[in-house]
């Protein structure tokens, strides 16, 4: 569509549907690719985004200008996809007593749907803390800068390079472990 | 003999860099938003049509506090108790089977008066 940031802010702003639509389309598979990576699941990653596109949405005159609305979406989606993890976390500790959620490997539905190389992957992601597995997915993934990323996540920049380089200590041991690297 | 090193350190960083980045992309290769789903997002405005005052304000979450609700109730239920029993009116009382005498002391002074005449 052809439109910029600020284009699409101002418009948004004046909830225009049109701008909306674009925004969508720019960064829907983005938020989706971040939530599933941190939650390890499509139809709960579908979730998360659209409570974010919804909290957008709703919020578009409350946001404040000191980051870009990519950032706060990205933030916004990252934050609700970490509450559901902790969320599940507290569960299973309480309620389930350890049930299945704390076990990273690919659900039996899914199972039949990955390649061998895709479920030792997924059960390799999902065994990397969380405060690495976003940091380091935005930094080699999504190839953002350290800068951007401190501002996506509100942590600051050595905040992030130290996260850095402690993800990729613990990557590098459980690619290892693996017998992938 | 360092910077050799150093070089060699470097080729395995960028190496292990490039496996990161493959297996970000592996895990993601087959995640993207179908049709179905870009539809639901895309309906989202419609979902948010503006709202009216009233329903707005059925719509609201109130949080009441437990203690203060508590302490009201009873003061609710004794309040209105209270006006309550000003409204009834009583019915049939029950009377007494024995009256009780008033002129006692005109009986004592008969009694004494009769001894005498005797």
């Amino acid at each position: 569509m052809g439109y910029s940031e600020e284009e699409i802010t101002k418009l948004l702003k004046d909830q225009s549907d049109l701008a909306f639509n674009a925004f969508v389309e720019t960064y829907s598979n983005q938020l989706l690719r971040i939530a599933y990576v941190i939650l390890g699941d499509k139809q709960l990653a579908e979730d998360i985004v659209q409570e974010s596109f919804l909290a957008l949405y709703q919020n578009i005159n409350n946001i404040r200008g000191d980051s870009t609305l990519k950032t706060w979406v990205t933030r916004v989606t990252i934050n609700k996809s970490k509450n559901v993890i902790r969320r599940n976390k507290f569960k299973s500790l309480f309620i389930l007593d350890k049930l299945s959620l704390k076990d990273p490997s690919p659900s039996p539905d899914e199972a039949l749907n990955l390649t061998e190389r895709e479920k030792h992957i997924k059960t390799l992601l999902m065994s990397l803390p969380l405060k690495y597995k976003d940091v380091l997915y935005l930094h080699y993934y999504e190839e953002m800068k350290v800068k951007d990323i401190a501002k996506v996540l509100e942590i600051s920049e050595s905040g992030i390079k130290s996260r850095l380089q402690r993800g990729r200590e613990h990557m590098k041991k459980l690619l290892q472990e693996r017998g992938a690297y | 003999m360092p910077i050799e090193m150093n070089n060699k350190q470097n080729l395995k960083d960028e190496q292990f860099n490039r496996l990161i980045k493959e297996t970000f992309e592996a895990s993601v290769a087959s995640i993207h938003v179908d049709d179905s789903f870009k539809n639901k997002l895309l309906s989202i405005p419609q979902q948010c049509k503006k709202q009216s005052a009233w329903s707005k304000f059925l719509e609201r979450e109130i949080t009441l506090p437990l203690l203060p609700l508590s302490a009201f109730a009873v003061i609710l239920i004794f309040v209105s108790t209270m006006t309550l029993s000003t409204f009834i009116l009583p019915g049939e009382l029950p009377e007494p089977e024995f009256e009780i005498i008033e002129n006692y002391h005109q009986f004592i002074s008969y009694e004494n008066t009769s001894h005498l005449n005797n």
